[in-house]
């Protein structure tokens, strides 16, 4: 009824006008609809002309909280707009409440004040009468009208008109809520924008070095840091795989076990030494992990690497220092006060197990040694033998630590070398100082800046004298060789080759020596120099002489039977008529000559070959009487024919000498030759042989013509011969120098004593040689 | 022509003697220069065939003496040696000898020379 009559009431007015304002009214409200995108704007505007124009007490929309805040939860609805005297009501009624149902399908639904519960959830005023009036808007959400006053529903023209307000409000809503979507999508995007670029900016000033490949690998970003530690731009490694950084110092299996972590969805974390653009080796330390994307499948890989190059330098840096005792190739030993061993690296096996050592206690010379420096605390050094070789220990007292270290190398080889350096030093400076030869060291000027102790010795003038810098080289020429020395000594100096000179001397006594000057260009110190040799050559020149004078008077002695020889054959043939007799002569001579001839040559040959020393004795025991015996058998014819006699006295009778029997033999023999030779006819000769302690002495005495005193000194000489015209058959001259070179070669002696008309005595002394020096 | 040869070699000495004989000459023989010596001063010899290799005074010496006599000095002495060196016969020349012959010889060289040098001798001293 109350129905009925609010119809009424409303319908009591003027129709047309009525209508008119009625349509004025939607007009007024569709204006209100839509004219703002802002949710709160256009709700506020639309109910504030709709409770304007209609008897309402309050107004509320209700919209799905879903669709205003992606926060909230999907199951309810909120309560986002009242009107202004409630706003400060906002409610949350879950979507599965009754009215939501009742909407369902419906326009609207209208509600009367029995439905109380409803209305204390939206408004907390206790409202007991008036009326509700709830209309769907779309699927997004209800407005809810309630009018104090009315007691009735709306009737349906009002409803009518109210739906097709409140379906344009409704695409006004849904309107403003999409904007209000967009604006939110825009919001969020522009907030993951921001977020990109603060990574991105974050990525790129990164210390580290940053790099992104694909799933194959293949590199798609690098960050600039990654350029400044390799050398690569990003353009030069885009699309490339990071293996061009590798250095070969990674094993394969390293790389595998890289990949197969990574591929597994885990991060991979360690070192690689990789290369740089130029070549050059860095250390990094990596950690790779996989990117997924939402569904987690792996989409990238993303490297952050640290250059460690520095960091593993100096790691390597502390290292090899740790490294520098334990590999060092000298012993290091570490001692404590007490002489314990502390410490040793490998090297010093070489000693550890000498006797000082091999208790890990120092003893002996090197305990002491290192309780010295201790108390003195200065490093000392020691040489120290083992196993054959040198070492050299240097003692390195730490006082503030209480110990001391031991540097120990083997200086064996260096040592040798010292030696053989001191040794060869030695050995020159003895053999230029024992040289017999003056050697002497000139400058250009004739100074003498080196003299050794022979030069002393020849030329009178001490070392100090000749080197003192104001005596002149020269001057110890003898005046007559000195301008020929002085040209021989200029051309040296020029390099020219030029024989040595055999010159003179003068010494500071006056003495001349007859020298060999052979002078030798040499560098002393970086200068020219001459080096000086005198060779004494006064023996040699005498033993030239000598020499010289053999030979003439050889070629005399050859010449003398020669003459007789081709003379006496020159006139046998010249004459015809020579009587017989004269004839035979002359062949006796010729013959006698021949053989003399022949003995003198083989006298020469003897001698010679005695003196040059190629003649070794056969030393045995021979008992003397048969040696005297065989010597006078071979004398026997001569013997015989002079009718001489010869007494032999031997004592003891069976008296040996240790001798070389040919050579003895000859010897006798030639002095019983000569003593028959000088013997008269029928005359004596005696032979006596006997020993004391420490000599043998043969004694051959012959009673005949004797040698005079002007002969005696000169008979052992060559081709000296005692002439007389009595002597048939001259000898070579050669005979006694023969017997005197072979007693000499005995180690024996000869002498001779004689006088003119008695006779001459020539005695052998020959030292008694044992049987032991006979085996030697 | 008288000739004093003074030889200690007998056989040479007889040699020469022989040969120089057959040849008309008068050869007398000493064996050593003291008595060489007092020969020539005793037979005034045309000529002197001295050896130097001499038991007691060589021929050197010899030969010096006989040079330096004002009477002997004009005698030719013609050494016979058989030194050969130049030294020798340097030696020889300087003691005053008028030639120098040496050993081995054959017969007619050694003639032929003592013929030859000797008429030389003689010629050069009396022209002079």
């Amino acid at each position: 009824m109350s129905r009925s009559n609010k119809n009424r009431r409303w319908s009591d007015k003027a129709e047309s006008h009525k209508v008119i304002q009625e349509i004025s009214q939607l007009y007024e409200l569709s204006l209100a609809v839509g004219q703002s995108l802002n949710l709160r704007e256009n709700c506020d505007s639309f109910l504030k002309t709709l409770l304007a124009r209609k008897s309402l007490s309050s107004a509320a929309v209700w919209i799905k909280t879903s669709l205003v805040d992606d926060d909230e939860d999907k199951k309810n609805a909120s309560l986002i707009y009242l009107n202004p005297e409630y706003r400060k009501y906002k409610t949350i009624i879950p979507l599965t409440h009754p009215i939501f149902k009742l909407l369902k399908g419906k326009d609207h639904i209208s509600v009367t004040s029995s439905e109380k519960e409803f209305s204390k959830i939206a408004i907390e005023k206790n409202l007991n009468t008036g009326t509700f009036a709830f209309f769907a808007l779309g699927d997004i959400g209800i407005l809810q009208l309630y009018s104090a006053t009315m007691d009735k529903p709306f009737d349906s023209i009002e409803l009518n008109q109210l739906k097709n307000v409140i379906s344009k409000f409704t695409i006004s809503i849904e309107g403003s809520l999409s904007h209000l979507r967009v604006k939110r999508e825009i919001e969020v995007r522009k907030r993951a924008e921001e977020e990109i670029i603060k990574l991105s900016s974050a990525v790129k000033q990164s210390p580290s070095i940053v790099v992104i490949t694909d799933i194959e690998g293949n590199i798609e970003y690098v960050n600039p840091k990654f350029t400044k530690v390799t050398g690569y731009t990003s353009d030069e490694v885009i699309g490339k795989n990071p293996r061009i950084l590798k250095s070969d110092e990674t094993s394969q299996e390293e790389y595998k076990h890289l990949w197969e972590t990574i591929t597994s969805g885990k991060v991979w974390r360690g070192e690689f030494r990789n290369k740089k653009k130029n070549g050059e080796l860095y250390w990094e330390y990596a950690s790779i992990s996989p990117i997924n994307d939402s569904e987690g499948k792996i989409t990238h890989f993303l490297a952050v690497k640290e250059d460690i190059t520095e960091r593993k330098n100096s790691d390597e840096k502390i290292k090899n220092l740790a490294k520098f005792p334990s590999e060092n190739p000298n012993g290091v030993l570490r001692v404590s006060k007490s002489g314990h061993i502390i410490y040793s690296n490998k090297a010093s096996k070489m000693i550890l197990d000498s006797p000082e050592l091999e208790s890990g206690k120092i003893s002996g010379e090197l305990a002491i040694r290192v309780q010295e420096s201790f108390k003195s605390g200065v490093s000392s050094e020691l040489e120290f033998n083992h196993n054959n070789r040198i070492y050299m220990i240097s003692i390195t007292p730490i006082l503030d630590a209480d110990y001391a270290n031991l540097y120990s190398s083997d200086i064996t080889e260096r040592k040798i070398a010292e030696d053989e350096l001191k040794k060869a030093e030695i050995q020159y400076r003895t053999l230029f100082e024992a040289a017999r030869s003056p050697i002497l060291t000139l400058d250009p000027d004739g100074k003498i800046i080196y003299a050794n102790p022979a030069t002393e010795k020849m030329t009178g003038y001490s070392i100090d004298v000749l080197t003192n810098g104001d005596f002149n080289f020269f001057s110890i020429v003898h005046p007559e060789y000195r301008s020929d020395v002085q040209k021989y000594a200029e051309k040296k100096y020029q390099g020219e080759k030029s024989p040595a000179k055999e010159v003179k001397i003068l010494s500071s006594f006056g003495d001349t020596v007859e020298v060999l000057c052979d002078c030798q260009l040499i560098s002393l110190d970086g200068k020219k120099s001459l080096q000086v040799i005198f060779t004494d050559i006064t023996k040699l020149k005498e033993v030239d002489r000598l020499k010289s004078a053999f030979i003439s008077t050889a070629s005399h002695e050859l010449r003398t039977p020669l003459t007789s020889i081709i003379g006496y054959s020159d006139t046998l043939l010249t004459h015809n008529d020579l009587e017989e007799n004269v004839k035979t002569e002359f062949l006796e001579i010729i013959l006698d000559e021949g053989k003399r001839l022949k003995n003198i040559m083989d006298d020469m040959l003897d001698l010679t070959r005695i003196e040059s020393g190629k003649i070794k004795l056969k030393k045995e025991k021979i008992p003397l009487n048969t040696l005297i015996s065989q010597a006078i058998e071979r004398q026997s014819i001569k013997i015989t024919d002079n009718k001489i006699s010869i007494k032999t006295s031997i004592l003891p009778e069976n008296l040996e000498i240790i001798c070389d029997n040919d050579k003895f033999l000859q010897a006798i023999d030639n002095l019983l030759s000569n003593a028959v030779k000088f013997s008269r006819t029928e005359g004596k000769i005696a032979i006596n042989a006997y020993q004391n302690d420490k000599n043998v002495f043969i004694e051959i005495k012959d009673f005949g013509l004797g040698i005079s005193e002007e002969n005696l000194s000169y008979i052992f000489e060559r081709f000296y011969r005692v002439k007389d015209v009595s002597i048939q058959s001259p000898g070579t001259g050669l005979g006694l120098s023969i017997v005197k070179d072979i007693i000499t070669l005995h180690n024996g002696e000869i002498k001779v004593d004689s006088k003119i008309g008695k006779g001459s005595t020539f005695s052998i002394i020959l030292p008694l040689t044992t049987s032991a020096e006979l085996d030697s | 022509m008288k000739i004093i040869l003074i030889e200690d070699e007998v056989h040479i000495a007889n040699l020469i003697k022989f040969n120089l004989e057959r040849r008309g000459k008068n050869v007398m023989i000493a064996p050593d220069a003291e008595l060489g010596l007092k020969l020539i001063e005793e037979q005034k010899p045309d000529l002197i065939l001295l050896d130097i290799m001499l038991p007691g005074m060589d021929g050197y010496a010899a030969c010096s003496k006989i040079k330096n006599d004002p009477i002997l000095k004009k005698t030719p002495v013609f050494m016979l040696t058989a030194l050969t060196q130049s030294k020798d016969i340097e030696k020889a020349f300087e003691c005053g000898a008028d030639d120098y012959i040496t050993k081995p010889f054959l017969i007619n060289e050694l003639w032929n020379t003592i013929d030859k040098k000797y008429k030389q001798f003689k010629a050069s001293n009396s022209n002079s």
